[in-house]
């Protein structure tokens, strides 16, 4: 009785899914193809990077531009990726269960002899395969494009940024999920989902220039996620299971609010 | 078993919102009944309904299906089919598609009794959800809560969109449903739509009971008018004393009268007098419903004050 729902759930999601994957894959691939032109001439590309402020430099984790790790570690993982896989997990986590209670379904759907915290973990689980399907596309375009743009990088470091971003993802998703559990409504889930993750963003990006936000950057899902620089030091078991375990809680708690909630109220 | 209600509401009170909500519900509805359940527009037929299929979770008092409450166990569900008032379905699906998810997530196949119905309500399981109007719509609403032929039907406003043709069809398979052992509870804020169907109704008025009845006892006790013509005028004294009638007046050889009860009586005297044609305004139950709702509404507005 769950399988039919989480095929339902993706074929929903399917044009979704498929269109994150191929813009993912296409930003991926472009920056790599770009970079052994970067790369050739490395020292006038560097001496641009070096002539932005420091500050700059450390937003986007500028340092050491011209090597693999410095140029993807600027170009994707410090901004373009983590969004994208934040606002794609959010607009997932948020539709999930707020979508049929604004349209009226989830009357029919709670109504059917299922309970709902199963119903509820097929929706949760539909969500983070999704996201993982796009991870899972993320870094098979690394994993294929670096050797052949030249980047000498171990698979390890691209494995563990691949998996730091898709953590991340399925974080904010949950976090989106868990709002949705509690108000049945999507735009409200998705807003404020929004605005944790953009702060969670902004205290993790600023941390080298605010001493406040370095205090408290530890706070941060992202800072959990790339805090450890992957794509230089690889993986950084202890930090990725706290995203994971953060995640399971807003998981739980989500079951937890829907167990005693009233549809569609 | 057989003691136990297949639907059973007892002092349910449900609040939510503000003011909105349902107190105090109590009403039986055994195994092969259907049983009216009637209110205005915004009176908690709907918020009883879906605090019966534990959708919402009622503030105290109990709803029980088949003895098994559905807000603690799920398992009940199995044995109820509902159609929602405000229906909506998976619109993207085809009805063929959508019957059969239903089926895979209840965990049975009776394909093809679904496609029997869509068949006897003239609906073209091929096609998409999204193209259907409202009236083919609810047909599908009405497919996914018979298909499992379960004990206990809860419908609410079942009719609303579905042509006359269609609906002489669903209160034939009401009837089936029925007469198998199934218990209907059918909700309406018309009550000519259940006369047919239920026995018994239960009205509801901004949440509160008005009055459980057989439908045969609500109209008996019914005001109704009578027009009786004669070949000769009469006088009104014949009929002003007899029992249940009342506002006799006589225009040359017709007589008007109101009554209560039986006209046995009444008509005896009239043939003796020469009667022609009798002809009986039934009872509008829509007047009774009415009467019973604004008696309702005066009592609370006497308290009140």
């Amino acid at each position: 009785m769950l399988l039919p729902l989480l095929l339902k759930t993706w074929r929903d999601h399917l044009k979704g899914i498929i269109g994150w994957a191929v813009g993912t894959a296409t930003l991926v691939a472009v920056m790599l193809w770009v970079y052994p032109s970067i790369a050739s001439s490395n020292s006038g590309i560097d001496q641009i990077s070096a002539a932005f402020p420091p500050e700059f430099q450390e937003m986007f984790r500028m340092n050491d531009y011209t090597s693999p790790a410095g140029y993807l570690s600027a170009e994707l993982f410090s901004f373009m990726i983590p969004l994208i896989f934040v606002a794609m997990g959010v607009s997932w986590g948020a539709s999930a269960i707020a979508d049929e209670e604004e349209h009226g379904t989830a009357d029919l759907l709670y109504s059917l002899p299922i309970p709902r915290w199963r119903i509820l973990l097929v929706k949760w689980l539909a969500v983070m395969i999704a996201v993982i399907a796009v991870g899972v596309i993320l870094w098979a375009t690394l994993a294929i494009g670096a050797p052949l743009a030249g980047m000498d990088l171990g698979l390890a470091q691209l494995t563990a940024a691949s998996l730091g971003t898709v953590l991340v993802g399925c974080l904010y998703a949950s976090l989106a999920f868990l709002l949705g559990a509690c108000t049945g409504r999507k735009a409200m889930s998705l807003g404020l989902s929004i605005v944790l993750a953009l702060a969670g963003f902004l205290v993790y990006m600023l941390a080298p220039l605010v001493d406040f936000f370095a205090r408290i950057e530890n706070l941060s899902p992202f800072q959990w996620a790339y805090g450890n620089q992957p794509l230089w030091n690889g993986f950084d078991a202890g930090h990725l299971a706290l995203v994971v375990a953060v995640t399971l809680a807003f998981l739980t708690a989500a079951l937890a609010v829907y167990r005693r909630r009233d549809i569609g109220a | 078993m057989s003691t136990i209600p297949a639907i059973s509401l007892r002092v349910l009170t449900k609040f939510y919102g503000k003011q909105r909500g349902i107190e105090g519900l109590t009403f039986d509805v055994a195994a092969g009944e259907a049983f009216g359940f009637l209110g205005p527009n915004g009176a908690g037929k709907t918020t009883a309904i879906r605090v019966l299929l534990g959708l919402l979770r009622p503030t105290s008092g109990e709803a029980r299906i088949l003895g098994t409450d559905c807000w603690s166990d799920y398992h009940v569900r199995r044995q109820v089919g509902y159609l929602p008032g405000s229906l909506a379905v998976y619109t993207s699906m085809t009805v063929k598609a959508y019957l059969s998810l239903m089926m895979r997530m209840r965990e049975i196949d009776c394909a093809a009794y679904a496609a029997e119905l869509c068949e006897r309500l003239t609906l073209d399981p091929t096609r998409r959800i999204h193209d259907l109007s409202k009236g083919n719509r609810q047909k599908v609403g009405v497919v996914q809560a018979f298909m499992h032929s379960p004990a206990a039907l809860i419908l609410d406003e079942p009719t609303s969109g579905l042509d006359p043709i269609v609906q002489r069809e669903f209160e034939e398979l009401l009837r089936e449903h029925r007469n198998r052992g199934a218990a209907v509870l059918l909700s309406s804020h018309v009550l000519s739509e259940v006369e047919h169907l239920a026995e018994q109704v239960a009205i509801i008025d901004h949440g509160r009971l008005v009055v459980v009845e057989h439908i045969r006892d609500l109209k008996a006790r019914a005001v109704r008018t009578l027009d009786l013509e004669f070949s000769i005028p009469v006088a009104i004294e014949h009929f002003a004393e007899l029992a249940g009638v009342s506002d006799v007046s006589a225009h040359g050889s017709s007589v008007t009268c109101t009554m209560i009860g039986s006209e046995a009586e009444l008509l005896r005297i009239a043939l003796d007098l020469g009667l022609v044609t009798v002809a009986s305004h039934e009872p509008s139950l829509e007047d009774i419903f009415l009467s019973l709702i604004d008696g309702g509404e005066n009592h609370a507005a006497a308290t009140a004050s």
